[in-house]
């Protein structure tokens, strides 16, 4: 039987096997690499994947169409005639659940809530402790571990603005720190302290860290996100109990959704002075496929988003049902089913928008 | 304060290495200045020590963006804040404050392609600048091994600018290089600093092995055989990665590798732990040591042949900067030639890439000067054609923007020709630099022009040194060793917490 050769390879059949023939594989690529297009983030809610968005942002295409063919060379996968998407085999199934059962996602993994927070927070955690740890160690001068300049300005910034003893700083850092970290399994304390640089020490790679723990490279970095978004999601909840971790991250906020375009604000806007779909067409100058793609993203982010202005309760249910028993996320399936042309596309992805993830 | 209580002072320093002192008095005494000084002998004090005296902004142009950042970064580690980096990477607000606050600054680096910014040369020109520096001079010669087609501008810049005092920086330059630099920046009659590219204590060692099994086996028991820092390079990032993993796994501890593949900050990571000398030995490509001062790396590798004479006084100059004896070892096997010809290649477009490209180019509504990413992407997955190749002709179809089609064509098929004989060229020369029989110091200087004046006992195969010998005999460097405290909470606290804290802690 195949024997799998990385973590990387186990998350592309899962999503294959999410997506279920009905996404092509670039889908997988755009939702890993956590592309900010309504296409993606309805995706994710639709096929439940809210927990990886935008955890590899830095896996190129390549990457993925190398993997893809390999499981599909190892009998994993099959193509299907019809539009050429993949669908995974039996044999992939049983090697899936035996990895999945081994080495499941940290469960505290949200690519979808923090996946604009995670780079910002860790970037500015690991320079203000090797900072602090090297001023408390009577050392002013060091190399920075990051680079990037909004990072070092930020940086700089919160030292400015927070004149207190950075002896005080750096234990209250400890404290929170080690609150956080007692919460989670030993490796993962382990993986996130060796990746901090301090005084006496830079911290390590995500190979260096595979290699000491005999671990796979790929799972480690899901590990390492999995104790970030942990942290994110305890600032979230109570953010009182960690002042100075939450301070670090607290001027970014909101979801993927949030970071949406403004066009969908826009429209928003319109939407409450009681436009009608077309009116905000027209005066918008934009397409009504683009002002639909808007209101359904609206209704992906907001659960209290009334959906009843654009179809009548009846027609709703008739979705919904259709839904359910054709037991796919493909319009075109539902289409059918429904056998009514007076339904549209934008009515049915606006019911599975509504439906969301409780499917 | 004279010049030497600066040195002191700002620098730390209490003599100069040779060449700053005679760089640095030109230049004060208001000359426009040539220097060519060899790699790791602190070329940037040239002109960061002049601005303390002049009290003028300096500002310095620089091709590479991890150069001009790692320069930044040793200034203000120096305690010097006035240091800003115009480049790419800065947003547009970002840019835009620091455009305004220029004046504020005592260094401005700036990478060539923000010259081409209106805005900042109107900015620049309103500014009283004390000092122009062109670091890597050699890169705005096409005879220069690393030719880059941006610098060809620095000339007119210059005049923009009302023809500051100017600095041109190289470490290799040849003589056709040293008349290309001074022409193409319009410099007239400059001062010209030239010290020897000898790095007397540097020793060559080429060893001719019969196969790649057997480079590999030798290279294992080469870095068994000295203790000191040492850097491998290759021509290839899967190279350096499965020779890595060879060593790592024959038991060869405190080595990693670094290409440009990796994540910014991965690469970060690897190289300040072989600044700190958690990591012992780095197996690279050419993409790494532009900048990284370690002073004492006493051994270079080269596991494939390099680029070109100066590409290797380059990668090879990364050893002994403190002047210590080192080694430059070069692993060389029959057939070898062939990568490096075929990696010169791929750096110009073939006549058949010229002719598609610009047909497409011509047909495009925009025109060249507004290409959409789209349509750079579009265009260069059609005709396979990679960044510097796309590069190349996009800055030549704008150089010949008034010709017609058919000649810019012939035109740009005439210098691809002519360049890609003279890489040829370059190659062949190093090729026989590999296989010469006498002295390859005294050749090495010949394709300087360069006269060999002082002889290290020391000096290379050739002259029998005997490379098992030389590396036992090299200076001694103990690794500090750097292990993790024993739990993930002692670790923590080490860190963040004192040391004396910690104790206490562990006591209690």
């Amino acid at each position: 039987m195949y024997k799998m050769q990385n973590y990387f390879e186990m998350i592309v059949l899962y999503c294959i096997r999410i997506f279920n023939g009905e996404r092509s594989v670039y889908a997988i690529l755009h939702m890993l690499k956590g592309k900010k297009s309504s296409q993606t983030i309805q995706d994710v809610h639709l096929f439940g994947l809210t927990n990886l968005l935008g955890t590899l942002p830095d896996i190129t295409r390549r990457q993925l169409e190398i993997t893809v063919d390999k499981l599909l060379q190892s009998g994993l996968l099959i193509v299907l005639p019809q539009n050429g998407y993949y669908l995974i085999t039996s044999i992939g199934q049983e090697l899936l659940q035996q990895h999945v059962k081994k080495y499941p996602f940290p469960e505290t993994l949200n690519g979808f809530r923090f996946q604009n927070r995670t780079q910002p927070y860790w970037s500015r955690l690991s320079l203000l402790i090797q900072t602090i740890s090297h001023i408390i160690h009577k050392q002013n001068r060091f190399y920075p571990i990051q680079r990037n300049f909004q990072t070092q300005t930020w940086v700089k910034r919160y030292l400015a603005q927070n004149r207190q003893n950075r002896v005080e700083i750096g234990r209250h850092l400890f404290d929170e720190l080690s609150t956080l970290l007692e919460k989670r399994p030993e490796k993962e304390r382990a993986i996130f302290v060796k990746r901090l640089t301090g005084i006496h020490r830079i911290g390590s790679t995500y190979s260096q860290i595979s290699k000491e723990l005999h671990e796979d490279e790929w799972y480690v970095r899901y590990l390492f996100l999995g104790t970030i978004h942990f942290m994110l999601q305890e600032f979230d909840d109570s953010s009182v109990q960690y002042p100075y971790l939450y301070s670090i991250i607290k001027d970014i906020q909101g979801n993927s959704h949030t970071q949406l375009t403004n066009s969908t604000q826009m429209t928003l806007k319109y939407l409450q002075t009681g436009k009608s779909l077309e009116e905000i067409a027209f005066i918008r100058r934009l397409k009504r496929s683009t002002i639909e793609d808007h209101i359904v993203e609206l209704a992906y982010s907001d659960p209290l988003f009334n959906i009843s202005r654009f179809m009548s309760q009846k027609i709703e249910e008739v979705i919904r049902i259709a839904s359910k028993t054709s037991r796919t996320k493909q319009l075109r399936a539902i289409k059918e089913i429904v056998a009514n042309d007076e339904i549209s596309f934008f009515q049915i992805r606006l019911v599975l928008a509504k439906a969301g993830d409780d499917q | 304060m004279n010049v030497e209580e600066i040195l002191v002072k700002q620098f730390g320093y209490s003599t100069f290495r040779p060449g700053q002192k005679e760089v640095i008095d030109s230049l004060l005494e208001g000359n426009h200045t040539l220097a060519m000084l060899p790699t790791g002998s602190g070329k940037s004090l040239c002109y960061q020590l002049p601005s303390y005296v002049l009290n003028k902004v300096v500002i310095i142009v620089s091709p590479l963006l991890s150069l001009m950042q790692d320069q930044a970064e040793q200034l203000k580690m120096r305690g010097e804040k006035s240091v800003i980096t115009l480049n790419s990477f800065l947003t547009s607000v970002q840019k835009r404050e620091a455009i305004e606050r220029l004046d504020s600054y005592r260094f401005i680096y700036l990478s060539p392609e923000m010259l081409a910014i209106p805005r900042i040369i109107e900015r620049l020109q309103k500014l009283e600048i004390g000092l122009f520096v062109i670091d890597e001079a050699h890169c705005i010669s096409q005879w220069g091994y690393d030719f880059r087609t941006d610098y060809l501008n620095l000339g007119n810049i210059r005049s923009k600018l009302n023809n500051p005092l100017t600095l041109a920086l190289t470490a290799t330059a040849t003589k056709t290089v040293q008349a290309d630099i001074k022409e193409k920046l319009k410099l007239e009659h400059p001062n010209e600093v030239i010290t020897s590219v000898d790095r007397s204590n540097i020793a060559y060692i080429v060893e001719e092995h019969s196969s790649y099994d057997e480079k590999l086996a030798r290279l294992k028991e080469l870095v068994n055989s000295f203790d000191g820092s040492g850097i491998i390079y290759f021509s290839s990032k899967k190279a350096a990665e499965s020779v890595t993993r060879f060593l790592q796994e024959n038991g060869v501890k405190d080595i990693d590798y670094y290409h440009g593949g990796m994540e910014q900050e991965q690469r970060m990571l690897i190289q300040q732990q072989f600044l700190h000398g958690q990591l012992r030995i780095i197996c690279a490509t050419s993409a790494f040591g532009m900048g990284v001062n370690k002073n004492n790396v006493r051994v270079v590798i080269h596991f494939h042949l390099p680029g070109g004479m100066e590409a290797y006084l380059q990668e090879i100059g990364r050893a002994g900067r403190d002047g210590k004896q080192s080694a430059a070892i070069l692993l060389y096997c029959d057939g070898d030639e062939g990568l490096p010809l075929h990696l010169a290649e791929q750096q110009l477009p073939t006549f058949y890439q010229i002719e598609e490209t610009l047909a497409s180019l011509h047909i495009l509504e925009a025109g060249i000067w507004n290409i959409e990413p789209k349509q750079e992407i579009e265009l260069r997955e059609m005709y396979a054609l990679t960044d510097v190749q796309w590069r190349w002709i996009t800055h030549f179809v704008k150089e010949f923007e008034y010709e017609d089609q058919f000649m810019i064509t012939e035109k740009l098929k005439g210098i691809s020709k002519a360049r890609r004989i003279e890489n040829q060229n370059k190659l062949e020369r190093f090729f026989r630099w590999v296989s010469v029989s006498c002295c390859r110091r005294v050749n090495i200087l010949s394709y300087f022009d360069v006269a060999l004046t002082e002889k290290n006992q020391t000096c290379c195969d050739r002259c029998g040194v005997v490379t098992d010998e030389l590396l036992a005999s090299l200076p001694h460097d103990d690794l500090e060793v750097k292990e993790l405290k024993k739990t993930w909470r002692q670790e923590l606290a080490a860190i963040l917490i004192g040391e004396a804290k910690t104790n206490e802690e562990q006591t209690s």
